[in-house]
């Protein structure tokens, strides 16, 4: 789990950014300044797919993006200014016509990243539980940030085209449209690597899911190779190029294999795509293949994101589950310790009070009461040594090792460690004698499952009834038998823990725990569990 | 205690026949007239021929808790004094069996023997003064107890006229009464009668 709590702080960068102030900005103008320079080489590379005023394929987008979630949100502005810098010195705009409207629209989309981002880290964890758990946000931000660039780009985008004077509807919608695609794919492809390049550079293993099995991965390979090879027979039957399977497909992968197969399930169908897609000349075509391209990307990525944090929940559902167990054994030791005190006090009462009296007395005048004290001590010393054998050998087992228990022996056991709590309800136990027989398991946990049912027993019994614990063999199997009269009042709540770590720790050794009613009015809980060593041939 | 005359009666009620029986014999031989009862049932019936002095009970019993126990001999003998032992002591407990139940003292098991004679002493001390205030007042009759106990408060004999509605003559009558039966001079002899 500490994997879990380590992922959800944003990973460690490479850089050591704890210098002193002057060395800490210089740092920063470099780092903005590398950016800006890969910036560029990636908006240059863009400019294969570009459509009217934006790209169908924006991987400066993911930089931006991995850039953002990696040094913070507040350093939006500063790539802002950065990014508009690039574009004024590499003379890809002059700011010559409508310069406010210009610069907004260059630093816009950075600055909308930032808010994205900032929204949905800083309120990921209140609103869906779910969000909580580490890949998710990512994924969110990832496909929201795009989207609402481009609908931040609107209020701009009007004015700009009015000015331009050919202001036409139809157009304004594809080039934003084409923007969004663009960012969206540049993202999905671009940033999880550059996110996960920095947590591997800083020694973090951010991996909050095992390793795929083989079988898995041979799976989703069968499963993917099987939609292009249905994807290649639809186009060469002259059907165009559908990529409805790879939309399945990668959503498998995603779900089966986390993220890492997600992204390399995308990275195949943009190699395959992308390619492909320079030399066509219908726009329309082009935008839907670039569209389905990016869904295919969003969900297939969102999907390895869920199974990830689907895996990180389980595993925090697991650890509170151990928790509950360990402060449910953790009452069962008190209990223990009350019962161990309890019989160790008493000998030693009447020991002290008897030795006293040996020690002030004339051995002479009373050596017949002598006789008597110092026959109560040694029995009572007797008493004392038989609970540290008990003690010792209930010590002594390897916690994990289970071993051969006598039942009537522990059902005797769980008798004296329940006693202190019956009595002050004065609810009498009583322990019937049953068959010799023996279960196999962890003593400390069958004690821990038993004495919850005798403590639930105990709990909802009315004072000055009793409780009966009983057992008998059936079969290759013991019945141990919790009976007591139902309460007069339905209880106050407390019965279901104690209940639900009885059930797991008897299921784990092969038993059951059933709930039946005894004659007309009494209760029986019925623990059921498999008997070894059969001595009796 | 023998130098007092007759032997104070204690009792020690624990379902440990064995720490019971030795208890009431250390008693013995400190000079107490000791009795060991497993169960408190049995002390209760057979109570009324013997009322002691004080009792120790075990808190943690079967049937019968010590406390419930305390209760049903409060109820029957206001003058027994109370000590409860234990060996799984509480705070809870603890505060509950000198306030709620008027206990003397509250001892872990093992028990500490010396600080156990001495809450026996303090217990018969207690029981033999309350048991003789009990007597002096019983022969008072109801409206000479009702007088007393406006007295004790403090209140003058004209405002105990007012309060009962009885002239003053008939008040001063009932004090006269009081002190006879009481064998009290004054009203500072009263009030330790009624606070002892």
């Amino acid at each position: 789990m500490m994997r879990a709590v380590q992922y959800r702080r944003s990973p460690r960068l490479p850089f050591n950014v704890t210098a002193t102030p002057v060395g800490r900005s210089v740092r920063l103008v470099a780092i903005l300044l590398a950016y800006a320079a890969v910036f560029t080489a990636l908006r240059s590379l863009s400019n294969l797919w570009a459509m009217g005023q934006f790209s169908l394929w924006f991987p400066a987008a993911g930089l931006r993006f991995a850039f953002l979630w990696l040094f913070g949100a507040k350093l939006a502005p500063a790539a802002a200014v950065a990014e508009l810098l690039v574009q004024l010195f590499t003379g890809q705009n002059d700011l010559e016509t409508s310069p406010v409207l210009s610069i907004l629209g260059i630093m816009g989309p950075c600055l909308v990243y930032g808010a994205v981002i900032h929204l949905v880290r800083s309120g990921a964890g209140r609103r869906s539980p779910i969000l909580r758990f580490a890949p998710l946000p990512f994924a969110l931000a990832a496909i929201i940030g795009p989207i609402a660039a481009c609908a931040a780009a609107l209020p701009w985008a009007v004015p700009r085209a009015l000015e331009s004077g050919t202001f036409e509807l139809s157009s304004l919608l594809k080039s934003l449209l084409v923007f969004s695609l663009g960012d969206m794919l540049g993202v999905l492809f671009v940033a999880p690597p550059l996110v996960w390049l920095a947590g591997r550079l800083s020694g973090k293993r951010a991996m909050p899911m095992a390793p795929p099995r083989y079988d898995v991965i041979a799976e989703v390979t069968a499963i993917t190779v099987a939609s292009w090879l249905l994807v290649w027979a639809i186009l060469t039957a002259g059907l165009g190029l559908l990529l409805g399977p790879i939309l399945l497909s990668t959503c498998w992968t995603g779900l089966r294999t986390g993220r890492a197969g997600a992204w390399f399930s995308i990275l195949l169908a943009a190699a395959l795509v992308l390619p492909a897609t320079e030399d066509i000349d219908s726009e329309a075509v082009l935008l839907r293949l670039h569209m389905l391209l990016a869904c295919i990307a969003s969900i297939g990525y969102l999907a390895g994101s869920f199974a990830e944090a689907e895996a990180l929940s389980s595993a925090e559902i697991a650890r509170r589950d151990r928790m509950l167990y360990q402060a449910d054994r953790l009452r069962t030791l008190r209990a223990m310790s009350v019962a161990v005190i309890h019989e160790i006090s008493q000998p030693l009462s009447t020991i002290a009070i008897e030795a006293k009296n040996l020690a002030t007395q004339d051995p002479i005048a009373e050596g017949a009461d002598m006789q008597r004290s110092a026959g109560l001590i040694a029995r009572k010393a007797q008493d004392l040594s038989q609970l540290v054998r008990r003690l010792r050998g209930f010590g002594s087992r390897e916690a994990d090792e289970p071993s051969p228990i006598c039942v009537g022996f522990f059902c005797n056991e769980i008798l004296s460690i329940a006693q202190p709590e019956a009595k002050p309800k004065q609810v009498s136990i009583i322990c019937h004698e049953g068959p010799e027989v023996a279960v196999l398991g962890q003593d400390i946990e069958l004690r821990q499952a038993l004495l919850n049912l005798v403590r639930n027993a105990i709990a909802a019994a009315p004072a000055g009834s009793t409780v009966d614990i009983s057992h008998e063999v059936t079969g290759g199997r013991v019945q141990i038998h919790v009976d007591n009269d139902p309460p007069q009042q339905p209880p106050e709540g407390g019965m279901g823990i104690g209940l639900i770590v009885a059930r797991s720790i008897v299921q784990a050794h092969g038993g059951t725990i059933e709930r039946t009613k005894i004659g007309e009015d009494r209760v029986r809980y019925t623990t059921d569990l498999p008997t070894v060593g059969d001595d009796d041939e | 205690m023998s130098n007092q005359g007759e032997q104070a009666v204690v009792y020690v009620v624990d379902d440990d026949a064995d720490l019971g029986a030795s208890l009431s014999r250390m008693l013995k031989r400190k000079g107490y007239a000791a009795e060991p009862f497993v169960n408190p049932q049995q002390l209760i019936a057979a109570y009324s021929e013997a009322p002691a002095a004080c009792i120790v009970t075990d808190v943690m019993m079967g049937e019968m808790d010590g406390f419930a126990f305390a209760d049903e001999v409060r109820r029957i003998d206001p003058a027994a004094a109370i000590i409860f032992m234990t060996a799984w002591p509480t705070t809870a407990n603890a505060v509950d069996s000198i306030r709620r139940f008027g206990g003397l003292d509250y001892l872990e098991k093992p028990i500490d023997d010396q600080r156990l004679l001495a809450a026996i002493e303090e217990g018969v001390a207690w029981s033999r003064k309350r048991r003789c205030q009990i007597e002096r007042t019983a022969k008072l009759t109801p409206r000479e107890r009702e007088v007393f106990g406006l007295l004790v408060k403090g209140l003058s004999s004209k405002a105990i006229a007012a309060e009962l509605k009885l002239s003053p003559k008939t008040v001063e009558d009932h004090r006269a009464q009081i002190s006879a039966k009481t064998g009290t001079s004054g009203l500072a002899q009263l009030i330790a009668l009624a606070t002892e």
